[in-house]
């Protein structure tokens, strides 16, 4: 045995794994790590056999079969207790092996480097910034003391993008950043996330790498990562080619750019994109983060990838001292308001988006509501509130900050991220927890769950332009669709006996599971028990994305609670007369049965209105309901799927259906107006327009 | 010929990257001109030859390249 091991070459695992004890919880291609195993193969040619996993299952088999050399994880908030475990155990059993993380979850001040270095002791070697040339660095000096890790410890050896402890002093290597990422081989090209395509996952691209902005509370904010870098239109091309070539039943592709759409490059990738759509019908749907400026060029490329790309002004606030205290610039409200209309104008299945969060330094329940305000009553129809994340090595989780604006912060589970793993014979529970900000000097706990309630509102009944319908007529009338928002919000004497119960569970499960440090929330959790609860989700919601699912599942009682607060917030403002609430009554059904149960894609609906929804659609519903007089004719419509609507949900739920929360992150992460019933006319009446 | 450097707004994003390497120079700030959009402007008071290592870092590091040396017109 030990003379087949010696004439073996050596290996290297690579792996970005993913949490799977509740599903899959990042169902996307391994894509960063495989960048280094595709630049260690083009420096060391087969001197090494390099393996990429992404399931921690996959991983322990394979480390007990035949155990790599090194083993190099990728660390993220969302893996590194999973990555850190497992390698700790791979190690206690092959004590020789070299464990080497590396990632944007490690701390920029070296005091805590240090402390995360001696709070992980497995880790031989920390990889930062961008690991491709660290980690090759590092196999070199390894090479060099032939793989005497404690020799080149003592020698105080200095490589590059590298640290390690050697005892309690921290050595850190210089810092490089690549400048030509192109000397990186595609991981596609190459063949080396080729059975990833047997996976359900989606498969990611990068065009362009850094984020020229200095957001405080994003790791893409600081100043390591700053440098432009971008890969040749060529090699995206032939990328997009190979993936459209192998992929199977995933609809959708992510772009891991920070601002897709900012730089003029951008036009480009989406003209290939769009010429691939054209030709192969996908991607269906393109997530990617859009440029924070140059709308013209985030604007060209919404333009080219015709409603399928999921785009969005991030705001995170427009409160301009908290804007200025996370070191943030947003766009201009012109800007803003030309950006929406236009994205509003591409097609009627266009989503846009906007997202802010909640507990940034400075931020007040007002200052929460009106920036939520600003992006509704602008047009926008997806609006995602998060929570502050102190996430390692950003500048709102520094000591300095947290002081300033007295921070009241609590430990949680991320939802989704535990499990029961196994290794050799043994199992091991695990959860990834995370910190965030539930109040500050400036926000009580009880505005803050005030604040999430709120966000709780505005997730059901405005995104997924569950009742845009509605919205638009509310606009046309001269009413915010926000202040009527506000009304629900305020009037809980309106909700129906279920909606009152599900906004119950959801300010508990809001204000429970939370910890007050991260070893308090470990000691309860790590128990297999308790992690048991959190896999069947007993415990460890994602309570927004949860609650949001519970509540489109009574669309019937959401309606009735909207059609409600909309007649007394009109009535209250002089707005309401019988032909409004005569069209609003009969607007809720249709778009009941319109959006009801939109995975049930065999469902077909017939049902009969005083309206012509028909025309009305084709005005975009942009109809003053004041002046709208119900018809004394019926007019009966067919509400059904096409066939490719039926194909896309049927590869969306097969894609969500083994994620953490199903149905509700299908809900939470795919455009739903594609998936909602189309209409026809079925029986012609004399009068058939209305309006 | 003095030089100055100049600032390509249709393509400036307000980054905010050359007022943080070179703050004796470029500043951004909201422009009328672009819908109140952020763009960086140039300090052309200052005689920039004094410290042009230091605004060519600045000019390199610009995301979008919309920075450059011009003649600077007497």
């Amino acid at each position: 045995m030990r003379v087949k091991q010696v004439k073996m070459k050596k290996k290297i695992f690579l792996a970005d794994l993913t949490h799977t004890g509740k599903g899959i919880l990042s169902s996307t291609f391994p894509l960063g790590i495989s960048f280094v195993g595709s630049y260690v193969k083009k420096i060391f040619g087969d001197d090494y056999g390099i393996k990429i996993f992404k399931f921690p299952e996959h991983l322990s088999d394979a480390i007990m079969d035949d155990p790599p050399q090194i083993l190099c994880l990728s660390n993220y908030s969302w893996n590194l207790e999973l990555g850190y475990k497992l390698s700790s155990l791979a190690k206690q059993k092959f004590p020789n092996l070299i464990v080497v993380f590396g990632g944007p979850n490690y701390p920029e001040s070296l005091l805590e480097r240090v402390q995360f270095l001696k709070q992980h002791p497995t880790i031989d070697f920390y990889i930062q910034n961008e690991g491709e040339v660290g980690f090759v660095e590092l196999i070199k000096k390894l090479q060099e003391y032939n793989f005497d890790i404690n020799k080149l410890k003592n020698n105080r050896e200095l490589i590059i993008n590298c640290s390690y402890l050697d005892g309690e002093e921290l050595i850190v290597g210089p810092f490089q950043s690549i400048t030509d990422p192109n000397i990186i081989p595609s991981p596609y090209l190459t063949g080396l996330l080729d059975e990833f395509f047997n996976m359900k996952l989606a498969p990611m691209l990068e065009t362009t790498r850094g984020c020229p902005f200095s957001c405080s509370f994003c790791v893409g904010g600081l100043p390591s990562r700053s440098r432009i870098a971008r890969f040749d239109h060529e090699r995206t091309k032939k990328e997009l080619n190979y993936i459209v070539e192998h992929v199977k039943n995933v609809d959708e592709m992510l772009i891991t750019d920070l601002n897709f759409g900012m730089y003029k490059e951008d036009i480009i990738t989406a003209q290939y994109i769009a010429d691939i759509q054209k030709e192969h019908n996908w991607p269906i749907v393109v997530h990617g983060s859009g440029g924070k400026n140059n709308r013209k060029g985030v604007i060209e490329t919404a333009r080219l990838l015709k409603g399928t790309w999921y785009i969005g002004a991030s705001i995170q606030s427009t409160d301009k001292e908290i804007l200025t205290n996370i070191k943030r610039n947003n766009i201009s409200l012109d800007m803003y308001k030309d950006f929406i209309n236009f994205n509003n104008s591409l097609s009627k299945d266009t989503t846009t988006f906007t997202e802010f969060i909640l507990g940034l330094p400075g931020d007040t329940k007002a200052k929460h509501f009106e920036s939520l305000r600003y992006g509704i009553d602008n047009g926008v129809n997806f609006v995602r509130s998060y929570q502050a994340i102190l996430l390692t090595g950003t500048g709102i989780a520094s000591q300095e900050t947290r002081k300033k604006f007295g921070f009241i912060t609590k430990f949680r589970v991320i939802p989704g991220a535990v499990g029961i793993y196994h290794f050799d014979n043994e199992s091991v529970p695990i959860a990834e927890i995370e910190e965030i900000v539930v109040g500050s000097k400036d926000m009580k706990f009880e505005d803050y769950i005030s604040c999430r309630l709120m966000d709780l509102f505005v997730e059901t009944y405005i995104n997924n332009a569950l009742f845009e319908e509605v919205f638009i007529a509310l606009r046309e009338m001269g009413a915010s669709v926000f202040d009527c928002l506000i009304y629900i919000h305020e009037h809980d004497e309106l909700y129906t006996p279920k909606m009152k119960e599900i906004i119950a569970k959801f300010i508990e499960a809001t204000k429970n599971d939370l910890y007050n440090s991260r070893k308090e929330a470990e000691e309860y959790i790590l128990n297999l028990d308790i992690i048991k609860k959190h896999m069947s989700g007993e415990l460890g919601i994602n309570e927004i994305l949860a609650y949001k699912t519970e509540l489109y599942l009574e669309l019937e009682d959401l309606a009735s609670v909207l059609l409600k607060a909309l007649k007394l917030y009109l009535s209250d403002n002089n707005l309401l007369n019988d032909n409004a609430e005569k069209y609003f009554g009969q607007l809720m059904e249709f778009i009941s049965c319109k959006k009801r149960r939109f995975y049930n894609y065999d469902e077909e609906i017939q049902q009969s209105f005083n309206y012509n929804f028909k025309v009305i659609d084709e005005l975009n519903y942009k109809i003053n309901p004041r002046n709208i007089e119900q018809n004394n004719h019926k007019f009966c419509f067919k509400l059904f799927h096409t066939s490719n609507q039926k194909k896309h949900i049927k590869n969306s739920v097969d894609l969500y259906k083994n994620t953490p929360s199903g149905i509700g992150r299908m809900i939470q992460r795919t455009n739903l107006k594609r998936m909602y019933r189309h209409f026809e006319l079925i029986k012609c009446m004399p009068c058939e327009s209305t309006v | 010929m003095p030089r100055k450097a100049f600032v390509n707004k249709d393509d400036c994003i307000g980054c905010t990257i050359c007022s943080d390497t070179c703050p004796e120079i470029f500043n951004v700030k909201e422009d009328p001109k672009y819908k109140n959009d952020f763009k960086s402007f140039t300090n052309d008071d200052f005689d920039q030859e004094l410290i042009a290592n230091k605004i060519q870092e600045a000019i390199d590091s610009c995301p979008v390249h919309c920075i450059s040396w011009h003649d600077k017109k007497v």
